[in-house]
């Protein structure tokens, strides 16, 4: 009996964390993720059937137009939150994330709203995310591959900036890395004909597509 | 002939400048969309201000500093395209700098707000709305407009930024986002601001000859329609209330979710984006409400060739053949490396369809 009832008070308290999570709730999940690793579930069972879980059905509800981007946004907070004390006994477990990717808008480009969505969705889809920012530089992307980033992502919302991932896909041929790396790009700049252009592996049309396309790359 | 060639052959023409004088209060005093009616054809406006500048061999630094020199710019690609309507530059980056945003505007591409200086309530209280005669781009643009409207008698369009836009510039994008959940008294003090910020700048415009202001506000297609109301169009509603001349509300990207609370606003006209189902929102917009849009700016005028400019632009105009209350354009502005021929493309295939 007093087994059965420490399953049923693990599940309940994933569910709990995950409502948090999709409801966003900042001031409940730093406890309850507390009170999880109290209650003996590893850091992997919170992060998968607990974060990952509810950011897959913020995803879904965010693909479906019943969240937009401020609720993702909040939602993502929860979800940091809790990663935040979950990362050090990732860590010391050594559980692998699915994959790694390294993400950001281009050079010239400040929009940081659509990136930072796609970065959060890619975060709570189980793979480590490197959030290099706006305006990111040739060498800081060639740099995350180098460090050893599976995946780099690029965002541009000015069709100005184009070329500077043109520039990316150039550099990393440079130093030999574009075959060791994927490189996808997205934002309302760019076009799946444009990706093809410049020798890109992909376009995500938007950030549940970028999830999709991210985990086909890493599995081919 | 059209009535639009006529106002347009009338209103380009410098000889014919009185006729086109007699002609302009009357247009004044009709709805946006019995004015679209009454054309004759389908009228095209598209976006073309940044496409112009390319066009000029000038740089976007140049125009957007200099008032008089975007008039040039801006007179030379009105004549070249035969425009129905001269419309300025859309440059949402003028009201932010005004408000202390540092701002980066590059030789070849769209200007930027590099930081956003707001970020407590306290900040919100220390801002002070700029006087249109003093911002030194607000007057740039106040010029363009003034002379603009001297030179010709044609609709003049002038462009501004929403409340939420601005909002989000002065704070940060995804902080606004966040604040609408967050920190709602910060966000709507923030707005009572812009919203004054706004109305004061438009109505420098309005003043110096402006007759259709077209009110930028992108940001607000990331809110849930809820959200929008409450963050930007009970804002933007106020702003239209406050000024003599239509409205038309541009918010890119996929607003689909957000037109009837856009309708909501006042605005006269709804601008939107490539990502819309136009004829879809046609359905869900009144009769005396335009809709303008919206040509793919990416992968049919940037990427394409003129043959697929027109192929694309008669699928649009087909589809939208049973709404009378529309006008052929963009579905967002126009990009600085545009190809010419294909804003040629698209204007001539729309001025010849019947």
């Amino acid at each position: 009996m007093e087994g059965r009832s420490t399953v049923a008070s693990e599940q309940e308290l994933l569910e709990e964390i995950r409502a948090a999570v999709i409801a966003g709730d900042l001031a409940s999940i730093g406890g309850l993720t507390s009170r999880a690793l109290e209650a003996g579930l590893a850091a992997a069972t919170v992060m998968d059937d607990g974060l990952i879980l509810a950011m897959s059905v913020v995803g879904d509800r965010f693909e479906k137009k019943e969240y937009f981007v401020p609720e993702v946004l909040v939602s993502a907070r929860a979800m940091d939150a809790s990663l935040s004390i979950l990362r050090p006994l990732l860590e010391e477990s050594n559980v692998e994330p699915l994959g790694s990717v390294a993400i950001g808008t281009v050079k010239g480009d400040l929009h940081d709203i659509g990136k930072n969505v796609v970065a959060m969705v890619l975060t709570g889809a189980g793979l480590a995310v490197e959030n290099l920012g706006t305006d990111v530089p040739v060498s800081a992307f060639v740099e995350a591959a180098r460090a050893g980033a599976q995946v780099i992502g690029m965002s541009s919302l000015l069709t100005t900036t184009r070329p500077v991932m043109a520039d990316v896909v150039r550099a990393l041929e440079g130093v030999g890395l574009r075959d060791t790396v994927k490189v996808v790009i997205g934002g309302a700049a760019v076009t799946a004909r444009f990706a093809e252009e410049i020798g890109a592996d992909a376009f995500g049309k938007n950030a549940t597509d970028a999830v999709r396309v991210v985990k086909r790359l890493l599995e081919a | 002939m059209a009535l639009i060639d006529v106002i347009g052959s009338v209103g380009r023409d410098r000889r014919l400048r009185p006729l086109g004088l007699a002609l302009m209060p009357a247009l004044r005093h009709i709805r946006l969309s019995t004015m679209v009616r009454l054309a004759g054809r389908r009228m095209c406006i598209p976006s073309a201000g940044y496409a112009a500048i390319a066009l000029s061999g000038t740089t976007i630094g140049e125009n957007l500093r200099d008032g008089r020199r975007m008039f040039s710019t801006l007179e030379s690609a009105i004549s070249e395209f035969r425009l129905e309507a001269d419309g300025t530059v859309s440059d949402l980056t003028i009201e932010p700098e005004a408000c202390g945003c540092p701002v980066e505007i590059p030789d070849d591409s769209t200007p930027y707000v590099r930081e956003h200086p707001v970020s407590s309530i306290e900040d919100v209280r220390a801002l002070e709305v700029p006087d249109p005669a003093a911002a030194p781009r607000m007057r740039a643009m106040t010029e363009t407009v003034r002379l603009l409207s001297k030179r010709f008698t044609l609709p003049t369009v002038a462009g501004g930024s929403g409340p939420f836009t601005l909002a989000a510039e002065l704070v940060g994008a995804s902080e606004a986002a966040l604040y609408t959940i967050t920190e709602k008294d910060l966000m709507h003090e923030l707005l009572r601001y812009c919203t004054r910020v706004c109305t004061s700048y438009i109505r420098a415009l309005v003043d110096a000859g402006a007759e259709v202001v077209l009110m930028g506000e992108p940001t607000a297609a990331i809110l849930s329609p809820d959200t929008y109301s409450e963050f930007s169009g009970s804002y933007t509603a106020e702003v239209i209330a406050a000024l003599p001349r239509p409205v038309i509300l541009h918010i890119c990207g996929d607003a689909g979710h957000l037109i009837e609370a856009m309708c909501a606003t006042g605005a006269q006209g709804l601008s939107l984006d490539a990502p819309v189902d136009l004829p879809a929102a046609a359905e869900r917009v009144p009769r005396d409400i335009v809709l303008v849009g919206n040509l793919d700016t990416v992968s049919v005028l940037l990427e394409g060739t003129p043959g697929e400019v027109r192929s694309r632009t008669l699928e649009m105009l087909e589809s939208m053949r049973p709404y009378p209350n529309y006008v052929a354009s963009s579905g967002c502005d126009l990009s600085y490396n545009t190809p010419p021929e294909n804003v040629v493309a698209m204007i001539e295939t729309v001025r010849e369809f019947r």
